[in-house]
């Protein structure tokens, strides 16, 4: 089964993956397409998006005789990061808590009354 | 849908932009270059491995030739969607980032508007988007047919005082008790009539105000979904990936 990645979520992993290192349209989707099902044309309103919002901003690079731009995290950026990091922590454990919990109580399946 | 695979670079930029046209000039400009850098990035690995023999010196030119020669001969194994639907998407979300910088009761109507054509653009978002914009209307016209025969109720009350006082002021010399009666059922009446008008107007503002802040929710509401289609509209459209 697939789990669908939402505008917000992808936003935090675009986020991310900028954190990680600058990197530019190219290399960043391919990046993020390693990982989650979007496709290539996506990316391209969210970095807009992001940029708008003052959690990114941009500089060029000369590369091969043109200039190539390259996305770096924002001060704003980093703040908005780090809540994103904290939000999936929590998000992850209780949806892990749910998922594994469901595994071990199929796992002890036919005892009843076991206490949570 | 329009087969693109077999256009050049500088067609898939040009088909590009002219289905930006509508767009400000510095985000047509923005987003040109995106999508031109994008392609440039794209072959540019490919064509460098093809001349891998090349001197190391020349090997930056000789990728640049090689990546141009790749552009000519079309974008063949791109995965980019037709240049018709990366504007569409491009559009949405400018239309939603509008849409979300534009507070106030009479702004709304222009973010409902540019999530609607955002909303078009997505169309998996587009049932919640017409139920919520069907029920905002007919709450919207409840209000204003209420505040209409609240309106007219006032001003009819309002007419009717007038007319009694003015019955009243002739029947002074003929019969005095009646044209008190008269003049004093016209005051009641426009008594009333001008407290129920501006009662009826601080109602129909508040209703209004609820009606604009329920819009303002399922806005957002619907902003977050038609981003989240959008995300998974464009997947898989590309056709050729």
């Amino acid at each position: 089964m697939e789990f669908q990645v939402t505008a917000s979520l992808l936003d935090a992993c675009v986020l991310a993956a900028v954190a990680e290192e600058d990197t530019y349209g190219y290399a960043l989707t391919q990046r993020l397409r390693a990982v989650v099902d979007v496709s290539e044309s996506t990316l391209y309103p969210v970095l807009r998006r992001l940029q708008k919002q003052g959690l990114l901003s941009t500089y060029d690079q000369p590369h091969n005789g043109r200039n190539r731009r390259y996305y770096v995290v924002s001060p704003l950026g980093r703040q908005e990061h780090r809540a994103n990091q904290e939000a999936w922590e929590s998000f992850k454990s209780r949806i892990d808590r749910l998922i594994d919990g469901a595994a071990s109580a199929a796992a002890t399946d036919g005892v009843e009354g076991v206490p949570a | 849908m329009s087969d693109h695979t077999n256009m050049s670079m500088s067609e898939y930029l040009a088909d590009l932009e002219k289905h930006l046209h509508t767009l400000p000039k510095e985000e047509r400009s923005e987003a040109l270059r995106f999508f031109e850098e994008y392609l440039h990035d794209q072959y540019e690995p490919a064509a460098a491995t093809a001349d891998a023999a090349a001197a190391a010196a020349d090997a930056a030119a000789a990728a640049t030739d090689a990546a141009a020669t790749a552009a000519k001969a079309g974008i063949t194994g791109s995965s980019l969607p037709t240049p018709k639907e990366a504007a569409a998407r491009i559009k949405a979300e400018l239309a939603l980032n509008e849409a979300d910088a534009r507070p106030g009761i009479r702004r709304l109507a222009k973010g409902v508007w540019l999530t609607f054509l955002a909303v078009v653009a997505a169309p998996l978002a587009g049932a919640l988007a017409i139920t919520a914009a069907a029920l905002v209307f007919s709450l919207l016209l409840v209000c204003a047919l209420l505040s209409l025969s609240c309106a007219l109720v006032a001003v009819s009350l309002v007419l009717a005082g007038i007319v009694e006082m003015v019955i009243g002021a002739y029947l002074v010399p003929q019969d005095f008790p009646a044209a008190i009666f008269d003049f004093g059922l016209g005051l009641v009446c426009l008594g009333i009539g001008v407290f129920s008008g501006i009662a009826s107007l601080a109602l129909s503002r508040n209703a209004l105000r609820g009606v604009a802040n329920l819009a303002r929710r399922l806005l957002s509401r619907i902003k977050r979904e038609a981003r989240t289609a959008a995300i998974h509209l464009s997947k898989g459209q590309g056709g050729i990936a």
